[in-house]
């Protein structure tokens, strides 16, 4: 019997035979309060996981990260052999010791404990989707294929015209036909059409001639998980469904996977057909619920937070129908901005809107409108902005005109509040009215900013807001266990990224508001290293996520959803994946530091 | 002084060479140890099992343990079956008590003990020790309970002390391991020495 088991994560991965011969490898250790157990310029050789007490991580005078008990530290000294961090007892630890030979033996043999240690951030964050995955996989297998609305096949004769193919497709609006030839079926898609294109085909080409006749089919019993995975491996978007032996539907990859957000397709419909704001809020509750499912279901944050930003805009684009007068309409723009136009905002923290007049409206009718605007948000949930962000306030309601001024003077003024409005506009995305509008101001920012190095940094200078002496976690300073300790998610670690995003779009003048789009977009400008850009877009999922569920569990609790988390709440992976997250903001704000030059003003 | 004569006498009344390791150099190194034994009276128990771990600086050797299951001449009775889990059959392929202690002495050479209750524990011990070569463990033997009384009475004059392994555990942050395994409370027995040691309470 081992004194001390080796029951956690990583080492919950490990067999266990492998477990007991690392356990028999090691030795317990003792430090009292202040030792330094690695440091700069030592050799790295021993692997430690915590019994008992907590031992910080410094990067300098800062402290970077704080592990406590069944906490592993550290593994990328381990493999690196050094470190230039210091890992100093923060409280009396007792640690267990393991050889760097037997745990490097361990990696190679078991590849899924060698991905914690040899990978980066990126492939470290999938071993934790591959684990809160299974609850997805379970839902997925459990379900079988004939739970999922598949469209009836249409069926053509192989001698039809390619022509006449295309219209019958147009006409059952699919994307594929099956095509009889005898006792053979084989399958012609909207993507066949290419090569018909490309090779300058006649229209009058018997299909037969270039469809497939081996179909990849799935049994209508058979699990969607099986369906998935076909599909994934053939690289194809669409799958026939047998039903006793005969051709019965098309699976495709979009029903599969809307399969999940079957409740966004209702709620859309209803919203298109909602006619009172009653209705609307009803909608909205139902929204929020949605994304409760599916996040239970595994459903990651950006991507809910896309679909989110689809049937917000269409409820706010619904509401202001439902509200504003017609004239009012064609003459406005309304916008949503901040974390709602970027598309990431998933639970309702705030409404940040604006409503850009053309110079024909009549203000005392978009007052009303806005107004009654903003209320009705308020009936959905959304808490109004405390800074007065929002249509309602005439500061963010005004003729294209004024809003051009505005902009001059965020731009001649650039203090704090100026800024912050700056960065709110920047990431705005127009959701109902005259697109135009918005246009203007956007071009008129653009030739503003034209080559303004010194307002790209001072603009930038935002990531150092809430750098805190203390680092992320702010309860180090007091010892033992006083009260929740409690981190900022969204000031340490979300909006740095998303604002030096913001700053790096901006400076690169790209359009896209969305912050996994501004990686993609500043990755392919060549301004952001591929390396880091994938790194930035897993920590910034992992921390909208964790954000996520931790807002859903204060929904729960009757709460309001914050930015606050518990670190001792998470599970001891997910402190380490966040800790592996906020190391790489902390790279990202480096390298923003050196690029905007942030040291030279004072 | 007196502990280094006592050696010296020892040494002489050593009967067989192959001990000689006893009055060895320590190596920087000290043994915490423990034993489970048929019976709590000294003159009646007989050993069931032995653990013992080598304490190097600040490190516990959990990687070299010893262990030894032991075969009594008398089997264990109920009563203690219950304390220390070890049933007929876990003991009866045990070794001889003499070929254990020969075995544990190797492994203490000269080095110091450590244990909670360690005189009890040397006691039983030397009924096979002095059989084997003739004189009693002659190592330097530190209780950690004495450690904690001394500790907590520099803290705390004047109040009473209670010396159960609980309080102590509890008092030094020192977490709780299945018990009666004598690896583990060997184990036990090393953790409690390190923090009193840095707490300046244990030589």
């Amino acid at each position: 019997m081992a004194a001390f088991d080796l029951l956690h994560p990583p080492f919950d991965m490990l067999a266990a035979a492998e477990r007991d011969a690392l356990t028999a490898s090691a030795d317990i250790l003792y430090f009292a309060d202040e030792e330094q157990i690695i440091g700069p310029g030592q050799p790295v050789d021993t692997l430690f996981v915590i019994i008992k007490g907590r031992v910080r991580e410094m990067a300098g005078d800062e402290v970077i990260a704080l592990y406590r008990e069944n906490d592993t530290f550290d593994a990328r000294a381990l493999v690196a052999g050094t470190t230039q961090n210091r890992f100093i007892v923060q409280e009396e630890v007792l640690a267990l010791a393991l050889p760097k030979q037997s745990v490097l033996a361990l990696t190679g043999r078991n590849t899924v404990f060698g991905a914690f240690f040899f990978d980066s951030v990126s492939r470290k964050l999938g071993a934790l989707s591959r684990r809160t995955g299974n609850r997805e996989l379970q839902t997925m297998l459990a379900a079988s294929v004939a739970e999922v609305r598949t469209g009836k096949p249409v069926f053509v004769e192989a001698g039809d015209s390619i022509a006449s193919v295309a219209r019958s497709m147009k006409q059952h609006k699919v994307k594929s036909v099956l095509v009889r030839r005898g006792n053979d079926t084989g399958i012609f898609t909207t993507s066949d059409f290419r090569d018909v294109i490309i090779e300058g085909m006649s229209g009058d080409t018997p299909v037969g001639e270039l469809c497939r006749f081996e179909l990849i089919t799935v049994d209508r019993q058979d699990f969607l998980f099986n369906a998935l995975l076909t599909m994934t491996r053939r690289n194809i978007q669409r799958l026939v469904v047998m039903e006793g032996g005969q051709a019965g539907g098309i699976l495709e990859q979009v029903d599969l996977l809307s399969y999940f957000s079957n409740h966004s397709h209702l709620v859309s419909q209803v919203i298109e057909q909602a006619e009172t704001l009653d209705d609307l809020a009803h909608c909205s509750r139902q929204i929020e619920q949605l994304v409760g499912i599916l996040s239970s279901q595994g459903v990651k944050a950006p991507q809910l937070a896309r679909l989110v930003e689809t049937l917000n805009a269409r409820l706010f684009e619904r509401s202001w129908k439902l509200i504003a007068p017609a004239s009012l309409q064609a003459e406005s723009c309304l916008l949503v901005m901040g974390s709602e136009g970027r598309g990431e905002q998933i639970l309702k923290t705030d409404q940040d809107n604006a409503l850009i007049l053309a110079p024909a409206a009549d203000p005392e009718q978009a007052r009303l409108a806005a107004e009654a605007f903003s209320r009705a948000l308020e009936q959905y949930g959304y808490p109004p902005c405390p800074g007065g962000i929002m249509v309602s306030h005439p500061d963010w309601r005004m003729t294209v005109d004024d809003f051009v001024s505005r902009i001059n003077g965020w731009l001649d003024h650039p203090d704090g509040e100026s800024l912050m409005n700056l960065a709110i506009f920047i990431d705005a995305q127009p959701i109902a009215g005259e697109t135009a509008l918005l246009d203007i101001l956007r071009r008129h920012l653009a030739e503003q900013l034209n080559d303004n190095a010194a307002f790209y940094s001072r603009f930038a200078r935002a990531i150092e807001q809430f750098d805190t002496p203390l680092g992320l976690f702010a309860h180090l300073q007091t010892r033992e266990n006083d009260g929740r300790a409690q981190l900022d998610l969204k000031k340490g670690g979300i909006f740095p990224v998303v604002h030096g995003l913001r700053a790096l779009a901006l400076e690169a003048g790209l359009a896209t508001s969305n912050s996994f789009e501004r990686i993609q977009d500043l990755i392919e400008a060549g301004r952001l290293e591929r390396e880091l850009g994938n790194d930035l877009s897993e920590a910034l999922s992992f921390m909208m996520g964790l954000k996520l569920s931790c807002g859903l569990e204060a929904l729960e609790r009757g709460e309001v959803a914050g930015n606050l988390i518990e670190p001792d709440a998470l599970s001891s992976l997910e402190r380490d994946l966040l800790k592996e997250a906020l190391s790489v903001v902390k790279r990202f704000k480096g390298i923003l530091r050196h690029h905007f030059r942030l040291g030279s003003f004072s | 002084m007196i502990h280094r004569l006592l050696r010296h006498w020892k040494r002489r009344q050593l009967k067989d060479p192959r001990f000689a390791g006893l009055f060895g150099d320590d190596e920087g190194e000290l043994v915490s140890l423990d034993c489970e034994t048929t019976s709590l009276e000294v003159a009646r128990a007989e050993l069931l099992s032995i653990g013992a771990v080598r304490i190097r600086g600040n490190r516990i050797v959990t990687s070299e343990t010893f262990s030894v299951r032991v075969r009594p001449e008398h089997l264990p009775d109920a009563t203690t079956i219950r304390v220390h889990g070890l049933r007929k059959r876990d003991v009866s392929d045990g070794v001889s008590p003499e070929e254990a202690v020969t075995r544990l002495l190797d492994f203490i050479g000269g080095r110091r003990l450590v244990g909670y209750y360690l005189e009890y524990d040397v006691a039983v011990l030397n009924k096979t020790v002095r059989k084997l070569t003739g004189i009693t463990l002659p190592n330097r033997q530190l209780e950690v309970s004495a450690c904690y009384y001394d500790y907590r009475l520099r803290q705390h004059p004047d109040s009473f002390i209670d010396l159960r392994l609980e309080t102590l555990q509890a008092n030094l942050g020192i977490p709780v391991l299945p018990r009666h395994d004598a690896v583990n409370d060997a184990i036990t027995a090393a953790m409690l020495y390190l923090a009193l040691k840095k707490r300046g309470a244990a030589q």
